[in-house]
């Protein structure tokens, strides 16, 4: 049942966008399929700098699922001539459960900080995050991506991005870090990212921007 | 006497003439201009006005759209136009509507944006 119900998730959300508030009123879909995790957020800003909304995660290695009710904060963001640059706040409460097994739910939260800066040829981003999930495990997650844009566009052009990103798990025995390169296509609305990381593990991002 | 009338009225009319077709220039470049403006979203109106936004932070088309999200609300927005190189937007107004400076900076900024200036074509 949670299987299908993740999968479900999935597959209905993959109208996203990879950032945590949009603007005053928007609401905003995001799905990824990013190697050790399948997730889904969906989340609506009641003002640009912040977002209510809801979090769905299967972390595969360990074959649970998360559900968050999850908050989000623009600390700051730098509007500069030829940049943008932002740091994030997040959180969410819930509870998890495992798929198999005990299906007990347990008590769970994350809190983490994010930035990011770009231009129109360059962009990186940064996140570290700690989960605390009440039986099952707590971790420390570290991820980002640096990349460039070969071409630069205009808008309502097919945009292109070439990024490497990678992440750390400080709480792992083995498959500590995974990293890889990714692509980025995005034209007006549609974003699709598709990539590989050194586990051989598919990166599939699909957005989805109303 | 008669002469006098004439090269009078003559004059007259050279400097009538030469003013209407100086502001029917005026118009038909006006137009012209217009007609260059390509909205990115909704239409142009040739009786509206075009108020010239540059934006700080206008970096990425995909969140650009906020842009468009936000504006195509107001009423009397007919359409816009995005330009990431210029890092400028153009507000095409709808017939006899307007939109204040205070609101243009307050709807850039639930964009996600800040406002650098604003000029009315």
């Amino acid at each position: 049942m949670h299987r299908l119900l993740f999968l479900i998730v999935f597959f209905i959300s993959i109208n996203v966008f990879s950032r945590p508030v949009s603007y005053t009123g928007g609401t905003t879909f995001m799905a990824m399929n990013n190697g050790d995790r399948i997730s889904s957020h969906v989340h609506y800003s009641p003002k640009y700098f912040y977002s209510l909304g809801y979090r769905f995660e299967y972390w595969k290695d360990k074959d649970y699922v998360n559900h968050f009710l999850q908050g989000n904060y623009l600390v700051e963001r730098f509007n500069n001539i030829d940049s943008q640059a932002n740091i994030y706040l997040k959180t969410g409460i819930g509870t998890s459960t495992y798929l198999e097994g005990d299906k007990d739910y347990n008590k769970s939260y994350f809190i983490s900080g994010s930035a990011d800066w770009e231009t129109q040829k360059l962009y990186s981003n940064y996140e570290v995050r700690y989960s605390d999930i009440e039986n099952i495990e707590d971790f420390i997650l570290h991820s980002g991506a640096l990349g460039f844009a070969p071409y630069v566009g205009n808008y309502g052009d097919l945009h292109t991005w070439v990024l490497y990103a990678f992440q750390y798990n400080e709480d792992k025995n083995k498959n500590k870090l995974t990293h890889g390169p990714k692509l980025r296509f995005f034209k007006n609305t549609n974003l699709i990212e598709i990539g590989i990381n050194n586990r051989k593990d598919l990166i599939l991002n699909l957005i989805i921007r109303y | 006497m008669r002469k006098n009338i004439i090269i009078i009225l003559t004059i007259l009319s050279a400097l009538t003439f030469s003013s209407f077709s100086h502001d029917g220039e005026n118009h038909s470049s006006e137009h012209r201009l217009k007609l260059d403006y390509k909205a990115s979203v909704g239409t142009i109106d040739p009786n509206g006005k075009i108020i010239r936004v540059n934006v700080k932070g206008l970096v990425c088309d995909f969140c650009a759209r906020a842009i468009e999200k936000v504006f195509m609300k107001e009423k009397s927005v007919a359409g816009l136009t995005v330009n990431l190189e210029e890092k400028e937007i153009k507000i095409f107004t709808k017939k006899g509507m307007n939109i204040d400076d205070d609101i243009i900076r307050e709807k850039i900024k639930d964009s996600g944006y800040i406002v650098s200036s604003i000029e009315r074509i």
